[in-house]
């Protein structure tokens, strides 16, 4: 990987290990200039060793996450760019005069519909012009065309390898072909009758060296020997990623395939042009080299492919820098994957760095003695805060280290195991790889985040009340500090506000004496007012959505300060924020304005929420106590049966409202399930009345320590939250883009290569009396999209792009059957759509992804500003530009439903009249088929092949590629699922330390309610119950917020772009997150609830 | 029965004393060196009676008190409670045996900050299994005998030194215990204060026949007991008998 956020990899590294360099500079100034407290600091790692693993354990999370995230960017990138550096080899240029690139095709059939040749003189002319560049090393004529082959021994045949004609002489000037093996040969060496295979083209037809092949080239008919298997390359006629389903290639001599073909006047469809170097050493020469040549093209050269190529004039030829570009694209997409995994990996950083301050106030607490006495020696604050930042930098160096190893041991687990696993063939180009500075800035970045965290910690650990600490007495309240102001900090601070925080610092706090609470409570306020504006001027979301939070915490920051009570203030608090962030999308949208969102967006609105639910739980959830209610009879289950009821009345509504209501019928049901275990819990309170103290204590316990059980809950939550969102959104869009309805009423789609002499395969079939024949309820053919075309979209929106245009025949708007997604308001129905495009030729229909209904991997032009409400939209115009100039506009007034892959189903449909008029008589190389109900698409897809893939027809089944593209998003969601899920060992380590914690402070406690007649079982259930509350706050509240917010975006049109998406819960997959979110975290905490009920009962009374 | 009338434990007889130590020896792993708490101590202690332990820090009070109450375990000799010998009883068994028949008092109160005063008391009873009504009923007249009933709902947080101690004393005595231990009651209050809360045992001790064991540094504390015995260095070295 070679950026993040625009910024050079080896430059933050270096940045990184700047900052690590100067934290460890600082520890090391603390040890040589204060020796005492420094070992006072490290001495206390060696106390307590079971602790100190936890701690380094906790601390080790951050820098997983981190390296993970790294790690997996790395092995994206490497995997991407080192496939596009095999796909071209020392094939570094192309020379097109087609318009687009010829190097890529990702369909089972090459789909070239208009092959445009030009003469091989050209490139003589090129040679002479460029022999004395010492840069180019060859240009590289071929001649590409697909034919069906069939394998002799096995009778395996394809319909469709794409045979790849190229100068052997030309080829070994840049290394030749490469065998299986590793060793290189040349076409020239080929033999009367041999050809070479390509690996890929190897395994589809199960062929090996020597054996015969058939090639059915339009009528004409070859036999072959396969002289050797090759690896896949442009230059073996492989036009593909390996994740791409492009055919395999066969190389044989350039006039070989020429005489096949029957062309006698030197054809050339392609050239590419090889640079000096090596496969990966050509990148940077490939720019500059490309430039001569258009330099040349439009110069001395200008119209040689006219006059000797035989070229139209007016055609454009172009130079691109293909491998290039493709490599560059690798690492952009390599870098978007970090980045992703970088901001999904927030959650989990952010509730590392609750984790460490916790770990560090908690240090801290237990060490109050200790510093209390140190003060009254006459320790400074500032020398207790020496000793943690020692304890902690020497934590956080060996956490670093641990966690950079488990952190690279996580992504070969996503990327090696997980990824592979799920996603099948996809992903098997992917390999493992790791970069030095992927690792340093991991590192590096872990142990300065936990460096400054400790820093923090350390300063708020080190307000100690000396006889309080001494005594172990609780602190109370501190008493307000007098206000005076230091003139020496006022004079400082003035010129420090050059660094804004260190100079309000100095300032306000240290010079005028301000409370906090003054400082940063009117800031908050001033910033939201300002963010408010900066969003609303800028209609994007997240600076609105922050400044419109940032002022009731201010506000209430202020309000606390001035002794409002702290319940009602931040439970208020807490529900405004929560209201805000879970409103409704619509409606957000009807009050406030539109805006724009994107990704940052999902880690702001998951601290909010984290944040408003956990204020809400920290000063209410004592109110669950009276759920324990004593009692005889049948009054001790009143509760319970109130709650029952309650549940009940819920899954009432929910069963009653369905579907309707935008799903909120599953927001019911989830409400019933919170209520049910709820009221199971106050059932077993009123059969076993014993259980009553534990469970009152369980609650009341961790209530007692706000900002302890805060942080814990908030970071479960956090966590919990993301993938539960996560989790929704994707299991909806799933549903809604490759569920039942993503077929769009169509079982096959049946191709045919250029060559084939196939067009009618329903007659085809009838003539060659497949039983296919009879199961076809409707059909339409379309052309196979071609190059696209410029398309410009009509002011005000004005999008201009290059998108596929497709021509249809009758039958594909009156027989198939297919169906819309949305229409033109204007129009009654649906017909009347499909019976209005099919007869006018000013009107189109368009895929889904165009109008935001899908979306479309392929291409990246859409229409703007097209908003679809209830399935209807404006009708807009489009005017398309063909290659050679011609111009039309269309009016686009249907949206397709079917969900196929963008680069088979994209595009722009107008009927057969219009399409001539643009790009002449339409080549239909595409057929959809709907079957008769209950027929088996994947049993006639077979049939189909068998019948006819000799001529060039291959047949796949829609379900079949929805199936795909469902198990490759599968892959990808679990594994950034799993990614996220590392965040929830950061949850359970809080857990665990808090655990063990209360453990020690409670020993009296513990022996107080042995010598009452605690049983042992008694006290460990006490303890997990304890964790359990915890835990189960943050995971319900993680869950209900994740769901609420899932639930308003995939109802909210500026969402889902108006796609009719059915809300529903992945319930499977909620329910796996809340099981193995509380099983874990019961795991870690049993272990300290079983040593609280083994602690000595005397020894414990006297514990100090 | 009455709150205040404590249960006889089967097979004893009037004459028979509560507490029998017998030669008990405790001795502490103090990593580097070997503490011997008890070198061999003996006491009988009568049912009704008030005895006080006093000594120097380190004697070994508290250690006693532990031991015999069962809260610790002894190394050597026997400790009989109402004629059970605890070191036969199993860890669950003896847990039950204290639940039932004994009360605790510390010198740091030792209540749960999260329940209110009622819920610490009855919290004994609620873990041996007595109904939650009853339990409350009880707990309630306990804090009626210390004077604190109407702070029942207060929070530990919200009391005096003084009336957190009477809460210590309601719990200990909510059981209808025969033993009640004693450690430092009066340690972290005031002499006025301390000066209630020993009226109160004496009362209790007084009226109900309640046996008190109590370890104290306080000669006012020791002075208003049965009997003093006092510890050296692990064994007991002097008893007198006040009245």
């Amino acid at each position: 990987m070679k950026e993040l956020f625009g910024l050079p990899m080896t430059t933050l590294a270096i940045v990184l290990a700047g900052l690590l360099g100067l934290a460890l500079l600082s520890v090391a100034f603390i040890g040589l200039s204060n020796r005492t407290m420094f070992n006072f600091g490290l001495r206390n790692i060696a106390r307590r060793g079971l602790q100190s693993v936890l701690v380094v354990v906790g601390l080790a999370l951050g820098t997983l996450i981190t390296t993970a995230a790294f790690v997996t960017g790395d092995t994206v990138d490497h995997s991407l760019t080192r496939d596009a550096y095999r796909l071209f080899g020392r094939q570094d240029l192309e020379i097109s005069w087609t318009g687009e690139p010829q190097y890529f095709s990702d369909s089972g059939v090459a789909e070239r519909g208009e092959q445009v040749f030009v003469n091989e003189a050209v490139v003589a002319d090129l040679e002479e012009a460029f022999a004395g560049d010492p840069e180019i090393v060859a240009f590289q004529p071929m001649l590409r065309m697909t034919a069906p082959v069939t394998n002799l021994r096995t009778a395996d045949a394809k319909p469709a390898i794409l045979l790849a004609g190229v100068d052997g002489e030309r080829l070994d000037r840049a290394g030749g072909l490469t065998l299986s093996s590793g060793e290189h040969v040349s076409v020239g060496d080929l033999r009367e009758g041999q050809v070479y295979l390509s690996e890929r083209a190897a395994r589809e037809l199960h062929a090996m060296t020597g054996d015969g092949l058939t090639i059915h080239l339009g009528d004409r008919v070859a036999n072959v020997r396969v002289a050797g298997i090759v690896r896949d390359e442009l230059a073996s006629g492989v036009l593909g990623m390996s994740f791409s389903s492009a055919p395999g290639g066969l190389v044989l001599p350039i006039d070989m395939l020429r005489g096949l073909a029957g062309l006698e006047h030197g054809e050339i469809s392609a050239l590419t042009v090889s640079l000096d170097g090596g496969v990966r050493t050509t990148i940077d020469s490939a720019g500059p080299a490309a430039a001569r040549i258009r330099a040349y093209l439009e110069g001395a050269g200008a119209g040689v492919f006219a006059s000797k190529g035989g070229l139209p004039a007016e055609q454009p030829v172009e130079v691109l820098t293909v491998k290039k570009d493709l490599v560059e694209q690798a690492e952009f997409n390599g870098n978007l994957f970090t980045t992703l995994f970088l901001v999904l990996g927030m959650f989990s950083m952010a509730a590392g760095v609750m984790l460490i301050f916790m770990i560090f106030v908690m240090l801290a607490a237990e060490r109050r003695s200790e510093m209390g006495m140190a003060r009254a020696v006459g320790a400074q604050r500032g020398h207790l805060v020496q000793s943690f930042v020692a304890e902690g930098m020497a934590y956080s160096l060996l956490a670093g280290l641990i966690g950079v190893v488990l952190g690279i041991a996580a992504s070969y687990g996503l990327t090696q195991v997980l990824l592979k696993q799920v996603g099948g063939d996809y992903f098997s180009l992917i390999e493992m790889k790791i970069t030095a500075p992927s690792v340093v800035v991991g590192y590096s970045l872990g142990v300065v985040i936990t460096f400054i965290t400790v820093v923090f910690a350390s300063l708020k650990a080190s307000h100690v009340n000396i006889v309080a600490a001494i005594r172990q007495l609780p602190d109370g309240r501190r008493p307000p500090q007098r206000r005076r102001t230091r003139w020496k900090w006022v004079f400082a601070g003035v010129p420090a506000l050059v660094v804004p925080p260190l100079g309000a610092w100095w300032l306000l706090r240290k010079g005028l004496g301000l409370a906090w609470a003054w400082i940063l409570g009117p800031l908050g306020i001033v910033l939201g007012v300002l963010f408010i504006a900066l969003g609303k001027s800028s209609e994007v979301l997240f600076p609105f959505a922050l400044g419109v939070s940032l002022i009731p915490l201010s506000a209430a920051a202020i309000a606390r300060h001035l002794n409002t009570p702290a319940r009602p203030l931040w439970t208020t608090v807490g529900l405004v924020l929560g209201a805000y962030w879970l409103l409704p999308g619509n409606l957000h949208d009807r009050l406030f304005g539109e805006f724009q969102a994107d990704i940052e967006m999902f880690v702001l609105s998951g601290i909010m929420i984290v944040v408003a639910f956990t204020l809400v739980i920290i000063y209410n959830a004592r109110l669950l106590t009276s759920l324990f209610r004593g009692g005889e009879g049948a009054a001790a289950y009143a509760v319970t049966g109130g709650l029952v009821l309650a549940a009940g009345s819920a899954v009432g509504i929910a069963a009653a409202l369905g579907d309707r209501a935008d799903g909120m019928g599953e927001l019911f049901y989830l409400v019933a399930g919170l209520l049910i275990p709820t009221a199971a819990l106050a059932a077993v309170a009123a059969r076993f009345p014993a259980l009553t103290p534990a469970l009152k204590m369980a609650v009341a316990y961790p209530l007692s320590n706000q900002f302890r059980t805060g942080m814990t809950i908030a970071m479960f939550s956090l966590i919990v939250f993301s993938l539960t969102v996560f989790s929704v959104l994707l299991a909806n869009f799933d549903t809604a883009f490759l569920g039942g309805d993503a077929r769009g009423n169509l079982d096959l789609v049946v191709t045919t290569n250029p060559e084939s002499a196939v067009r009618d395969v329903p007659g085809a079939l009838a003539e060659a009396g497949s039983p296919v024949a009879a199961q076809i309820a409707g059909s339409g053919r379309t052309t196979a999209g071609g190059g696209p075309i410029l398309v410009a979209q009509a002011a005000p929106n004005a999008s201009r792009g290059y998108y596929p245009l497709i021509g249809a025949d009758r039958a594909f708007f009156s027989d198939l059957g297919t169906t819309l997604d949305a229409w033109a308001e204007g129009y009654s129905d649906e017909a009347a759509v499909w019976s209005a495009v099919m007869e006018d030729p000013e009107l189109a229909l368009v895929d889904g992804s165009v109008v935001g209904l899908s979306f479309n991997e392929a291409y990246e032009w859409s229409a703007k500003g097209v908003t679809v409400t209830d399935d209807r939209f404006a009708p807009f115009s489009l005017e398309l530009t063909t290659p050679s100039g011609i111009t039309k506009t269309v009016t686009v007034v249907g949206a397709l439903r079917a969900q196929l892959p963008g680069r088979t189903w994209g595009g722009i449909y107008v009927n057969e009249a219009a399409y001539r008029e643009l790009r002449g008589e339409p080549l239909y190389q595409r057929t959809y088929l709907r079957l008769e109900e209950g027929s088996d698409a994947g049993e006639a897809a077979r049939l189909i092949e068998s019948a006819l893939a000799v001529k060039g027809v291959e047949a796949e089944p829609v379900q079949g590629i929805l199936d795909d593209m469902k198990a490759a998003n599968t892959a990808f969601n679990r594994m950034f699922q799993s990614f996220m899920a590392l965040g929830l060992v950061v949850g359970i380590a809080g857990l665990g330390v808090i655990a063990f914690r209360s453990v020690v402070e409670r020993r009296q406690q513990i022996g107080m309610l042995r010598a009452i007649g605690y049983q042992r079982g008694t006290v460990t259930l006490t303890f997990l119950l304890e964790s359990s509350f915890i835990a189960v706050m943050g995971i319900l509240s993680g869950v209900v917020g994740g769901v609420i917010l899932g639930w308003s975006l995939l109802t909210s049109d500026s969402f889902t772009g108006g796609a009719d998406i059915a809300f529903a819960m992945p319930w499977p997959e909620i329910l796996v997150v809340i099981g193995a979110s509380f099983a874990f975290s019961l795991a870690m905490t049993w272990w300290p609830s079983r040593g609280a009920a083994r602690v000595p009962v005397a020894e414990a009374l006297r514990y100090e | 029965m009455t709150l205040m009338q404590t249960q006889r434990i089967e097979g004893e007889t009037a004459s028979t004393p509560i507490i029998e130590i017998d030669n008990v020896v405790k001795t502490y792993d103090g990593g580097t060196q070997q503490v011997r708490a008890l070198r061999g101590v003996s006491l009988s202690v009568e049912r009704g009676e008030m005895v006080a332990i006093m000594g120097p820090s380190g004697c070994g009070k508290t250690t006693l008190l532990n031991c015999a109450s069962g809260l610790d375990v002894v190394d050597a000799g026997t400790v009989r409670i109402a004629g059970a010998n605890l070191a036969e009883l199993s860890d669950k068994t003896r847990t039950a045996f204290r639940a039932q028949k004994m009360g605790f008092v510390f010198q740091t109160y030792n209540l749960l900050p999260v329940l209110s005063a009622v819920e610490n008391v009855e919290l004994p009873l609620i873990v041996s299994g007595v109904s939650p009504r009853e339990a409350r009923a009880r707990a309630l007249e306990a804090l009626e005998t210390v004077e604190l009933r109407h702070l029942g709902h207060q929070r530990p947080s919200q009391l005096s030194g003084g009336q957190r101690q009477r809460v210590t004393i309601a719990r200990s005595l909510v059981n209808r215990p025969e033993i009640v231990w004693a450690d430092e009651p009066t340690g972290a209050l005031d002499s006025k204060t301390a000066d209630d809360i020993m009226t109160l045992m004496e009362t209790l001790n007084r009226e109900h026949g309640l046996t008190f064991v109590i370890v104290t540094h306080d000669p006012g504390v020791g002075a208003r007991c049965n009997r003093i015995v006092r510890m050296r260095d692990g064994l007991i070295v002097d008893e007198e008998v006040r009245r």
